[in-house]
């Protein structure tokens, strides 16, 4: 049984269509690329699985395993999303002021407790956790005292986005173009934080520009996104090739 | 009639002040009158002046609060005594008014003999024209609340730092107002000099006894800036159902800074006045400000801040957090005289409505003559940032509990900018305590 | 419209400081209910304009000067403004019937304004209606307009040909009421022009109005009123001179435009009226109303105005956003220099759902000058969604001068987004000299700042008008900055 089941998907912006009939299927253990030139819906479909407000959909299913049985995300909160696994790393993290990253760090690891019908932490119990979860994956503890991406850098938020994924421990991560404008250090970082995340019993979806990091997080299939569908799909070597030959050899034969 | 109701029952209380009044020196009650009949000569001013554009007196008027008794302060009962107890920071100098009468039994006079404190009654014995002069021409002192306050008052202090005198111990002003129907508005006259290279904290607090008893404060609160002087003015207003007029006032001299920070956490109407004035070059004013209110509690702050000269610092944040049928108003001048080069002057105002029948006025105003500065001014009035929102949902967090969070992030945004750690730390608790109360009572903002 | 504009902007001094040697016929000094009627005598007014202007007259009466802007300038004396006073016709009646019936001076002086009125010199892609004084005094390519179903003419041809279009419209943007120059000019108006856009037509030419006083001792009291009917578009640009006269003069009009469901009118004005010398005197006062209704939904009206004339200005190009979808715009560079006063802004009262409004204010104040931005910006409990960004920006060349900026933002929901900005910028002579020292010569260094300040305001104006539009202010800035 997969894991996410992606079937004809429509969707909008501004009542603009954007996703236009695409189909996905993810398993557990598997890592899967969605590449594909700009403008093709890449971070449509990142937004449209998170709930973001701005995106209708229009057609078409997504589902997502709970407890073994399929449920369909679409009927879901953002948040009872986030809660049962779905979790998607903004290419653009907002910025928060006020409130600090410890607060929201904790208040969603409790979110997820509460809905696992564990114990909620005090302040005292999850300060050690987020140590431990900074230590893991290489990150300055004065993160936490900071405000919700307020100031940071670049880097500093996409990797603020990493801490928060350890903290929440998705079954299914969405990171959308976690790459761009990072330094090649930074995505050394970056990709080091996902693949010390990884598990068994749960997915990688990466959606990127550029193959660059997929030198990093290695994917099982990857996926060429164009005008709102899934034109080609493959094993790793796809990337490489379109690394070598652009976009333009796929998109050539793909008439519209 | 001796009450703020007409112009004719303000005359009337003041000629019953000036009959029961004993012993007064003559200087001292031409000082009154004069300013008192200045800021009344145009009558009660109504909606249809610009100053009062935004904010009706209809509802204080309607009130008709005893101007004047010369009844002596009632004794205290054990819950006020217990209350007061209650709201005193630890480790400070107490200063307590009940009903605008110092009570000396509340108050550490021993340790405010070391600030130089005297009586207002001391103070205005005082000949010096001068020095008197000072303080009755401070900015700000022309206004109608001013006026009234300092016609009417019947007791206030005094506090006169030494040269470089650095006070470590917060000094603690408490007014109560216990609703008591015998008792006249309750105004209060503060003046304090915090001269060349001296350091003082001040706390002031309004509050009251009961929520269903009307009643009235209306302070006045001078500051004099010596240079290099350093003193922190952070004002708490949690009265629900009083009503507050307040007029504040600061001059500042060459390299000094002061910090000041007006918390508004329930009134029925409140009209705070700040007006900072830059008299030498180098000083540094921070200016900030939070109301959070709910029900139909109306909170309006006019704030000028006059660079008559150059070289000096203003950075202004008010922010504003409003329920229900709630109303706020915003009015900040920032004037740079034309002398005033080099200056720099930051005004900011953000407000989030968390309710339909809400509403916000801001006037942010910016009046430059001088062409060397950096000065600018923002606005924003809307709710909870969507984006926001569902960033916080995306990670787990409910939309109930995500609005809260991010409600007090925006509250916190201004409060966590003091400098003063014990300021920081003593207005986050009121700010809790009256999330704590939104939260209890359900919220309108989910 | 660039050949105007280039011949008549961009000279160094006050080119359109000569008078017209022209018979005039003119009132005596003063105003009464007698001269109103006069007015409406002269004027031919059917009943409903008569009674309207009486109306206004009276309650006119009762109000008071106001007072609240940040100018100052000494007491008008109403009794010594001549209300009507325009050229002798050769026919008696409602304005010229052709262009070859105007008085070739008149004709001579709009050539000289660069405004060729004549058949053969007339500008091609833009159609203008002429007003001397009181009086329209000939309106180019009427024909190619009636084919496309465009009414433009003077309101004096618009009251007598089409005067159910006027009696539906007149008043119901800017009610005489309104304000106190507002009701003056309810009473004693005498020209102006009249646009109507019928029904999903685009206008297919630029439609512009010139504004000429000329006479002596007269106030000018011209009266626009343009409306954009279901789906239809429309342009319109303005332009003003006057001659330098010691004393002050005033021009106090109202302009109101209409826009019905998803109608866009663009309204751009370069004002240059005679501002006054260096001491500051002489010069126009101009207490202006112009306002307009978008009236239906996904409606939209866009104000433009590069002012760099009179000596006191008053003037607030507003948007009442009714419609649901509907959108505002106030786009303005405002100049003063030597003793100008300039109060100018805008107010946008959101009470259509989902409406937005965008405003964006540059000032530029020189010498002795004083610049105010004053804007309003009113959300109504209806406005569910209303948006509203807003950037003043001011710019001061010298110490001497004053820059203010008063907005008023008033919100009653929740749903609303209101966003206001100001900054304060200088152009000094030290960052004149660095350009120079890489370069760059002075005209060119003013230039370079004046665009990066102005941009966002240039690129709403037709691109012709702005590069003149630049070039004019290039030219009163150098006389400042040097």
């Amino acid at each position: 049984m997969a894991m996410l089941a992606i079937n004809d998907l429509h969707a909008s912006v501004d009542g603009k269509e954007i996703l236009k009939g695409l189909s996905l299927s993810v398993n557990e253990g598997e890592v899967h690329a969605i590449m594909g030139p700009n403008g093709s819906g890449k971070s449509t479909l990142s937004k449209v699985l998170a709930g973001h407000p701005d995106y209708e959909v229009t057609s078409g299913r997504v589902e997502f395993e709970v407890n073994l049985r399929m449920r369909n995300v679409l009927d879901m909160a953002p948040e009872e999303r986030a809660r049962n696994g779905i979790f998607l790393a903004y290419q653009y993290p907002v910025e928060i002021p006020g409130v600090p990253n410890s607060a929201f760090l904790r208040a969603a690891f409790n979110a997820v407790c509460k809905h696992q019908g564990a114990k909620e932490v005090s302040e005292e119990a999850f300060a050690p956790i987020l140590k431990e979860k900074c230590k893991l994956l290489g990150m300055d503890e004065r993160f936490i005292d900071r405000e919700v991406n307020v100031a940071f850098s670049g880097g500093e938020k996409k990797r603020n986005e990493i801490l928060q994924m350890a903290i929440i421990q998705p079954r299914l991560a969405f990171l959308d173009e976690t790459d761009s404008g990072l330094d090649v250090d930074s995505l050394r970082i970056v990709s080091e934080g996902v693949n010390k995340l990884r598990r068994q019993d749960n997915a990688v979806v990466l959606v990127t520009h550029y193959q660059r990091i997929l030198n990093y997080i290695v994917p099982d299939y990857v996926h060429v996104l164009y005008q709102g569908r899934i034109i080609k799909s493959g094993k790793k070597d796809l990337a490489l090739e379109i690394e070598e030959k652009g976009y333009d050899w796929l998109l050539k034969d793909f008439v519209n | 009639m001796t009450t703020f109701s007409t112009l004719q029952s303000i005359e009337k209380a003041w000629a019953e002040r000036s009959t029961s009044v004993a012993g007064e020196s003559r200087q001292s009650f031409e000082r009154r009158e004069r300013l008192l009949r200045s800021a009344i000569k145009d009558g009660i001013p109504t909606t249809r002046h610009e100053e009062w554009k935004y904010t009706s007196l209809r509802p204080l008027v309607d009130q008709s609060f005893r101007l004047w008794s010369s009844l002596p302060s009632p004794a205290l009962d054990s819950a006020v005594d217990a209350l007061v107890k209650s709201k005193l920071i630890p480790d400070a100098t107490y200063l307590v008014f009940i009903d605008g009468i110092l009570n000396a039994r509340l108050s550490s006079l021993e340790e405010l003999t070391s600030l130089g404190f005297r009586t207002l009654a001391e103070a205005e014995s005082t000949n010096d024209a001068s020095w008197w002069d000072f303080w009755q021409t401070s900015p700000g002192m022309n206004g109608l609340f001013a006026g009234i306050n300092v016609g009417f008052v019947r007791d206030g202090a005094l506090l006169e730092l030494k040269k470089n005198q650095i006070v470590s111990r917060p000094l603690h002003i408490l007014h109560v107002v216990t609703g008591h129907a015998d008792a006249a508005a309750s105004a209060t006259r503060l003046l304090i000099s915090v001269p060349e290279g001296a350091r003082l904290r001040v706390f002031e607090d309004f509050i009251s006894v009961s929520e269903s008893s009307s009643g009235w404060s209306n302070g006045l609160t001078q500051f004099k800036l010596g240079p290099r002087a350093d003193c922190g003015y952070y004002r708490v207003l949690s009265s629900p159902g009083k009503f507050h007029t307040a007029t504040i006032s600061a001059v500042l001299d060459r390299g000094s800074r002061f910090e000041t920070f007006s918390l508004v956490a329930g009134s029925r109407l409140a009209r705070i006045n700040i007006d900072v004035k830059f008299t030498a070059t180098d000083a540094e004013c921070i200016l900030n400000g939070l109301y959070l209110t709910r029900d139909q509690e109306h909170v309006d702050h006019h704030t000028v801040v006059d660079h008559q000269v150059g070289f000096c610092r203003t950075h202004q944040l008010y922010k504003g957090i409003l329920a229900d049928e709630s109303r706020a108003v915003f009015n900040g001048k920032i004037y740079i005289r034309k002398d005033a080069q080099k200056t720099e002057a930051y005004q900011t105002t953000k407000n989030l409505l968390l309710s339909k029948n809400a509403e916000v006025d801001a006037k942010p105003q910016l009046e430059i003559d001088a062409d060397d500065v950096k000065a600018s001014h923002g606005a924003a009035i809307g709710s909870i940032d969507p984006l926001e929102l569902f960033y916080l949902q995306s990670r787990c967090i409910g939309r109930a509990e995500a609005m809260a969070m991010l409600c007090r992030g925006f509250a916190d945004d201004v409060v966590l900018r003091l400098q003063d750690k014990s300021a920081k730390s003593i207005l986050s608790k009121h700010v809790s305590q009256w999330f704590k109360h939104e939260v209890s009572r359900g919220g309108s903002n989910t | 419209m660039a050949e105007i504009v280039k011949e008549s902007l961009t000279d160094r001094d006050y080119k359109y400081g000569f008078e017209t040697q022209i018979e005039t016929e003119f009132f005596p000094k003063g105003l009464s209910e007698d001269v109103v009627h006069m007015i409406a005598d002269k004027r031919n007014d059917p009943p409903f304009v008569r009674e309207f202007r009486i109306k206004a007259y009276r309650h006119w009466l009762t109000m008071k000067e106001p007072t609240w802007a940040d100018v100052s300038y000494a007491p008008i004396d109403f009794q010594e403004i001549r209300y009507y006073s325009a050229p002798k016709s050769k026919k008696e009646g409602s304005g010229p019937a052709s262009l070859d019936d105007i008085d070739p001076e008149l004709i001579e002086t709009f050539n000289k304004l660069g405004i060729p009125l004549s058949e053969q010199k007339r500008l091609t892609g833009v159609a203008i209606d002429a007003v001397f004084d009181s009086v329209s005094v000939g309106t180019t390519h009427q024909e190619e307009l009636a084919e496309a179903g465009v009414i433009f003419c003077s309101l004096t041809e618009a009251i007598h040909n089409h005067p159910d279009l006027v009696e539906k419209y007149l008043g119901t943007v800017v009610p005489y009421k309104d304000n106190y120059y507002a009701a003056l000019n309810s009473a004693v108006f005498t020209d102006g022009s009249f646009v109507f856009i019928p029904k999903g037509v685009r206008c297919p030419l630029d439609l512009s109005t010139y504004f000429r006083i000329n006479a002596r001792e007269t106030g000018q009291f011209e009266r626009t009123l343009i409306v954009a009917e279901e789906g239809a578009y429309v342009s319109y640009l303005e332009g003003c001179t006057a001659p330098m006269r010691d004393e002050n003069q005033l021009h106090a009009a109202v302009v109101e435009l209409v826009a019905l469901d998803r109608a866009e009118i663009k309204y751009s004005t370069v004002q240059n009226w005679y501002a006054g010398d260096k001491e500051g005197k002489g010069g126009i006062y101009n207490f202006v109303t112009k306002r307009g209704i978008c009236q239906g939904v996904k409606s939209k009206i866009s104000w433009t105005q590069v002012e760099t004339g009179s000596a006191v200005t008053w003037k607030y190009p507003s948007v009442i956003l009714k419609g649901d979808y509907s959108s505002g715009e106030f786009y303005s560079v405002a100049l003063t220099n030597n003793r100008m006063q300039a109060d100018t802004g805008t107010k946008m009262i959101h009470i259509g759902k989902n409406t937005s409004s965008r405003i964006i204010s540059k000032g530029i104040s020189c010498d002795q000058s004083i610049n105010t931005y004053r804007g309003q910006v009113k959300i109504f409990p209806s406005a569910e969604n209303a948006r509203n960004f807003s950037q003043c920006d001011s710019m001061l060349v010298g110490d001497q001068c004053t820059a203010n900026t008063h907005p008023y933002l008033e919100v009653k929901n929740n749903s609303a987004l209101v966003e206001h900005e100001a900054t304060t910028s200088k152009i000094s002579a030290d960052q004149i000299f660095y350009m120079k020292s890489r370069g760059i010569d002075e005209e060119g260094a003013v230039s370079l700042l004046l665009h990066g300040f102005c941009k966002d305001v240039f690129k709403t104006l037709p691109l012709e008008f702005s590069i003149e539009a630049v070039k004019l202010l290039e030219m009163k800035l150098e006389g400042s900055v040097g």
